[in-house]
């Protein structure tokens, strides 16, 4: 590694070390523990934003290597959350989480299908993570609101569509009230019994763990039977909520557990039987 | 800065403590009890911390800087201070009206039992009214789905009669000199309703008159609560004004009761 290429040496087209460089010891992230140097330098900005002063990049530098999501020794998932990140930054209103920065310039001239599809993985790791919580707990504190959101819009949209005509736009209305509202409440809830949890990270659990009644919510369009659906919305329910409670039963509630834990079931619980009666 | 308050709280020395004087320190219990665990010398204490009469302004001043904004959680932290156990209690006694619920609450109303109690009651009424309307179409043999306007009702009506209706009372009466409680009217009244659940659980029955039976006795009950405890309340205002409020209390909880039972009940 160079570390003493100038600045300016970063941006000139005939730096030799570019790629390398833009890793360089010099930009050690004191908070970082054990993420390849190459991969997540995790400055706040990235070294190739240009100064003022300085010639842009051209988009055309484009046989840089891509060093996004293939160097390194981190976990698919880490390297898709650091990379989501960087969707999140470039634009997108959604917050993302506190993951390793990455740095946009490997991002940038990748097709946008590799874009998409980063986070399409990053939302399914969590998703599995959901369905068989076994492997590393960590991969939810690594919030984003991306797959809430999918999870509220299928359920909304599923629900309203087998809604009586002129209730439709008030189903969907109403599942996208309880699902948000409903989670943030829950959430406050907790924190003002005492509890210890962040309000992103939670939101983000509760909206994961709504994925089996999604599932159901589906298998109920084609189904109309209600002997198949109460023991399929019974299970749904008692997955989501048991997934939910094994990652907010960590944050501090002492005798008021039930308190804490009381919400979360009846949110659960009303949009199992919205899906039952649909 | 003779700020004594502070330079006892920061005082760690068990050798040399700077200010014996403990009646400034009282008012920070915490504080005192570090520099008293860590003094092996005897000092003289006041009776109790928080107990010493001392007014220290630097004190009150430092408290006032250091107080909750009203639009952070913590502010808010206080009125959710209730165990589970707690919690119970006073759903029970607000279904079983023995005691006085105020004594019940021990002073400290708290607003997780009015918020989430409503709640319960809204989406108690909407599945149970669905049920009870998937039971007529049965009986009539008709295809059902569900009708998602009672939930939109049940969320207005109930909502409104929780909150809103004691903030009025609490204005009323606060405006006739009764010296009222905001967070105990809204207790009263949030608590009052957990009869509601019970009833609407079992006035699933398709039989009309056991259904008038149990809401009217769900009605009466959480009347009488109501009534009950905010009698003493009311008694301070003037004789006409107290029956004024008063009945104007069982006139808005007659109300509720057939609307519930009206909207909800009546198939």
């Amino acid at each position: 590694m160079n570390n003493s290429v100038e600045r300016d040496d970063f941006l000139s087209p005939a730096a030799p070390s570019y790629a390398e460089a833009t890793y360089s010891d010099t930009y050690d992230n004191p908070f970082e523990t054990n993420i390849p140097q190459r991969m997540n330098s995790p400055s706040i900005e990235p070294d190739d934003v240009p100064l003022p002063g300085q010639k842009p990049l051209s988009p055309t530098r484009s046989p840089l290597p891509k060093v996004s999501g293939n160097i390194g020794s981190s976990s698919n998932a880490a390297s898709s959350g650091s990379a989501s990140n960087n969707l999140g930054g470039g634009g997108a209103g959604l917050g993302v989480g506190q993951a390793m920065m990455g740095s946009a310039i490997d991002t940038l001239d990748e097709p946008v299908s590799e874009t998409l599809l980063r986070d399409l993985r990053n939302v399914g790791a969590k998703l599995q993570q959901v369905l068989y919580p076994k492997g590393r707990k960590d991969i939810l504190k690594d919030w984003d609101l991306w797959g809430p959101l999918l999870m509220c819009l299928t359920l909304s949209i599923v629900l309203s569509v087998k809604a009586q005509a002129d209730q439709k736009i008030t189903v969907f209305t109403w599942i996208f009230i309880i699902v948000w509202m409903g989670s943030a409440v829950v959430t406050v809830n907790a924190k003002l019994l005492g509890g210890r949890v962040s309000f992103f990270q939670s939101v983000c659990v509760i909206g994961y763990c709504l994925f089996p009644l999604v599932l159901v919510s589906i298998v109920s369009i084609v189904v109309p039977s209600i002997y198949i659906r109460l023991p399929l919305c019974g299970v749904a329910f008692a997955w989501a909520s048991w997934a939910s409670l094994g990652f907010l039963s960590d944050s501090n509630l002492a005798n008021r557990r039930a308190l804490g834990v009381y919400p979360l079931f009846l949110f659960y619980f009303i949009i199992a039987w919205m899906i039952l009666i649909s | 800065m003779a700020n004594k308050g502070a330079y006892s709280a920061i005082e760690i020395d068990d050798d040399e403590l700077q200010f014996q004087s403990f009646e400034t320190s009282s008012s920070s219990p915490s504080a005192s009890g570090n520099i008293s665990s860590s003094n092996s010398t005897p000092q003289p204490r006041p009776a109790g911390f928080g107990t010493a009469g001392t007014f220290d302004p630097h004190r009150t001043i430092q408290d006032q800087t250091v107080a909750k904004p009203i639009w952070s959680i913590d502010y808010y932290a206080k009125f959710f201070d209730v165990d589970t156990t707690q919690v119970m209690e006073r759903c029970m006694a607000s279904i079983i009206p023995k005691d006085n619920f105020l004594n019940v609450m021990g002073g400290s109303p708290d607003l997780y039992g009015p918020f989430w109690i409503s709640t319960t009651v809204v989406f108690v009424l909407f599945v149970m009214s669905s049920i009870i309307d998937s039971i007529h179409a049965y009986m009539e043999s008709v295809p059902y789905s569900y009708d998602i306007g009672h939930l939109t009702f049940a969320f207005a009506t109930i909502y409104t009669y929780a909150f809103m209706i004691p903030a009025m009372i609490w204005g009323a009466t606060k405006y006739f000199g009764c010296q009222p409680d905001l967070l105990e009217m809204l207790a009263l009244y949030g608590y009052g309703l957990t009869v509601w659940v019970p009833v609407a659980f079992l006035s699933v029955a398709p039989w009309n008159l056991l259904r008038w039976i149990l809401i009217l006795a769900g009605g009466a009950s959480s009347g009488v609560f109501l009534v009950r405890n905010m009698y003493p309340v009311l008694q301070r205002a003037e004789a006409q004004t107290s029956k004024a409020i008063l009945i104007l209390v069982v006139g808005l909880h007659v109300i509720l009761t057939l609307i519930l039972k009206y909207k909800f009940f009546s198939l």
